[in-house]
């Protein structure tokens, strides 16, 4: 978190975290898609001939001056390849908050628990205690036909006591709905050093 | 929670000091000051069309590979600095004391030397500041009014309306 009081700017990082082609750089395509121009940045991808996200995709969304502050979002997603998993902890350097995707797909179901672990250990190399956390889940590809039930998902991810939200990222359904709580729950947190 | 790095108005300001300090006698076109996580803090010398936000992101990224890059061969420290050199303009990276990074792009008819040799002295001198900083810190006063959280919800529905067909919140 950063505070800059000359130029009354709060600025916070979010970070989409999760399996590979579970539906993070959909997020931020569509955040970046339907947010007007003026409210946020160009959106930065550094991605591989296969158009797999290779470090990060970048986008800032600001929200205009609200009672004398200008609170400003840097989203970012990581890298969801386990080879890459160096990078995803170079990405969560510094994050105020998580956007956890979850791939409803069957065949993912231990790509989703290696994503969460992997979260959680680099949370805690950080010295952050993933329980005090804000993290946001988002259950990813609920269209799919053999989506997996989501008490199922519940059990592979232990995200009890965390905000949830069902998506079809592609249709840009839920991804308001998931960073909405996101940038409350940074903002939050943000107040208790002001 | 990682920890909060809060600038008062003063800070800021001598900040923007050395930033200006630096351009002037390096004659750069801009220069800037970020967080090794990304966060732009302060830049000077920007034109509108430059997409600085996602400049300070990407030259963090690109210190921190450097950095595994600096462990992977034996070094025991991240390397200092880097020089990335174009056809018009070039960058060169500093890095200020763990957690900041100083960045100067100038043109190429710029002396690298002089870059050089400026880069350091600012950085001597943010880092001198960065002694400072647990001081003026405590000197700040709080700034939030009241009213900031229903002010901040009307500012999210406006941006991100939510759509009641589809909200599956439980």
């Amino acid at each position: 978190m950063f505070i800059n009081w000359k130029q009354k700017e709060i600025k916070l990082k979010i970070v989409y975290y999760g399996a590979s082609l579970c539906g993070k750089t959909t997020n931020l395509e569509f955040l970046h898609a339907n947010i007007p121009a003026h409210a946020r940045s160009e959106m930065v991808s550094l991605k591989t001939r296969e158009d797999r996200t290779i470090f990060f995709d970048f986008l800032e969304i600001q929200l205009g001056e609200i009672k004398g502050l200008k609170p400003k979002f840097s989203l970012y997603t990581v890298p969801g390849q386990v080879y890459y998993v160096a990078s995803r902890k170079l990405v969560l350097q510094g994050a105020d908050g998580v956007v956890f995707v979850v791939d409803s797909a069957p065949e993912r179901r231990e790509a989703n628990v290696e994503a969460w672990n992997n979260l959680h250990t680099n949370l805690r190399e950080f010295g952050i205690v993933p329980e005090n956390f804000p993290i946001v889940v988002q259950f990813n590809k609920r269209d799919l036909p053999n989506a997996l039930p989501l008490d199922e998902l519940r059990a592979l991810i232990p995200c009890n006591g965390y905000p949830q939200f069902e998506a079809i990222a592609i249709q840009g359904i839920g991804v308001f709905e998931s960073l909405r709580p996101a940038i409350k729950a940074v903002m939050l947190q943000a107040q208790k050093h002001l | 929670m990682p920890q909060p790095v809060i600038l008062p108005e003063s800070y800021i300001e001598r900040i923007e000091q050395v930033l200006d300090e630096l351009r002037a006698r390096t004659r750069a076109s801009y220069v800037f000051l970020a967080d090794i996580s990304g966060q732009l803090i302060q830049a000077r010398g920007i034109t509108r069309s430059l997409n600085i936000t996602a400049l300070a992101a990407l030259t963090a990224s690109n210190m921190a590979a450097t950095a595994e890059m600096a462990r992977q061969i034996g070094e025991e420290q991240p390397f200092r600095l880097m020089f990335h050199e174009g056809s018009k303009r070039n960058i060169y990276l500093s890095q200020v004391g763990e957690s900041f990074l100083l960045a100067v792009v100038f043109d190429v008819e710029v002396q690298i030397g002089l870059v050089r040799l400026f880069s350091k002295r600012a950085v001597e001198e943010l880092l001198t500041l960065t002694a400072d900083y647990e001081k003026i810190v405590q000197q700040t006063p709080a700034m939030m009014e009241a009213g900031f959280d229903t002010a901040l919800d009307d500012a999210l529905d406006a941006l991100l309306p939510q759509d009641q067909r589809r909200s599956t919140n439980r």
